[in-house]
C-alpha cells in the first residue's frame, strides 16, 4: 500500500559522534546498553546473542531472554557512514522479512558533543502485526501504552 | 489482540492520509463540522472528486456523516488514528530508552577513564 508512519526521537550526547557510532557496532557496548535499556522496561535485560557483521548487506542479531521466551531481534545494514549515519532493517519476526521496518540513526558530530536521532519507519501492514503480537516488542510495550494512551492527546 | 475489522481499518486510515487534500479537508474538518459544499471551496477541485475523497474518509471512519434536516453535516473523528498513535509512541519509548542507555554507558567510560 506504500502509506509509512514514522517514529522519531533525538537525543543530545556529550559523547563524541565517533563513540555513538561505535555503540551501535561493537556487541560488547551493544550487551552493555540494550540491557540497561530493557531494564527500564521492568525486563530482566539477560542478553542472550549478539551477532554483529557491520558492513552494507551485512546481518545483525540481538535476542534477550523474556522468561522462557527468546525475544529476537535481527536485520540488515542497509548504510553505514562513520560517524554520521546507520541505517538497518528491525524484524522480530519471519513474517517481517517480506517488508521489514526500517530505522534510520543520524549523529550530527557538535562542538561538544553530538545529536543523535532516530526514524523507525514502517508501513500500514506491520504495525498491524506489531499490535497483535504477545511476545517480543507488542508485549514489552502494552503497558506503557496504557500510561502512554490517557497522555497522549489527537491532534 | 485486534481482529480483521481492525486491520482494515488501520489500513484505511492510512490511505485516507496518505493524501495531501484528504488531510487539507481533514484539518478543516477538526476546527469544526462543515457542509460538503463548503468543504470543496477552497479546493480546486470539483464537488465530485471532493465527494470521493470524503467517501474515503468515512470509510476509515474519520469523518462522519450527520444528517441536519436536508443538511449533511461532517464531523471529524479522530479516534482512527489512536491505532497509529500507538505505534508510534511504543517505538519512541523504545528508542529513547535505547538512546539514554547508550548516553550512560558513554558517561560511565569517560569516569573510569579519569
Amino acid at each position: 500500500m506504500g502509506a509509512k508512519v514514522e517514529a522519531r526521537v533525538s537525543h543530545r550526547f556529550k559523547a563524541s559522534a565517533d563513540r555513538v557510532y561505535d555503540a551501535w557496532l561493537d556487541p560488547a557496548q551493544v550487551r552493555v546498553w540494550m540491557a540497561a535499556s530493557l531494564r527500564t522496561f521492568g525486563l530482566s535485560g539477560e542478553i542472550r546473542r549478539v551477532e554483529i557483521d557491520p558492513k552494507i548487506g551485512g546481518k545483525f542479531f540481538f535476542s534477550d531472554m523474556r522468561g522462557e521466551t527468546e525475544a529476537r531481534h535481527w536485520g540488515t545494514y542497509l548504510e553505514l557512514d562513520r560517524p554520521r549515519k546507520i541505517v538497518f532493517t528491525w524484524i522480530i519476526d519471519e513474517s517481517g522479512e517480506a517488508d521489514p521496518s526500517v530505522v534510520t540513526l543520524t549523529i550530527e558530530p557538535e562542538t561538544e558533543g553530538c545529536t543523535a536521532t532516530i526514524v523507525h519507519a514502517m508501513d500500514a501492514q506491520w504495525i498491524d502485526y506489531v499490535s497483535r503480537t504477545e511476545d517480543g516488542w507488542g508485549r514489552m510495550f502494552k503497558q506503557i501504552d496504557a500510561t502512554l494512551a490517557e497522555s497522549s492527546s489527537l491532534q | 489482540m485486534i481482529g480483521h475489522d481492525d486491520e482494515r481499518l488501520l489500513d484505511d486510515t492510512l490511505t485516507a492520509l496518505a493524501d495531501p487534500t484528504r488531510r487539507a479537508i481533514l484539518r478543516r474538518l477538526a476546527q469544526g463540522e462543515a457542509r460538503v459544499t463548503e468543504l470543496a471551496a477552497p479546493f480546486a477541485i470539483s464537488l465530485n472528486s471532493v465527494s470521493k475523497h470524503i467517501k474515503l474518509l468515512e470509510r476509515a471512519r474519520l469523518v462522519e456523516r450527520k444528517r441536519m434536516g436536508r443538511e449533511h453535516l461532517l464531523q471529524f473523528r479522530p479516534e482512527s488514528l489512536r491505532k497509529v498513535q500507538e505505534w508510534i509512541s511504543q517505538q519512541e519509548t523504545f528508542w529513547r530508552a535505547g538512546l539514554e542507555a547508550i548516553d550512560q554507558m558513554l558517561t560511565d567510560e569517560s569516569k573510569e577513564k579519569r
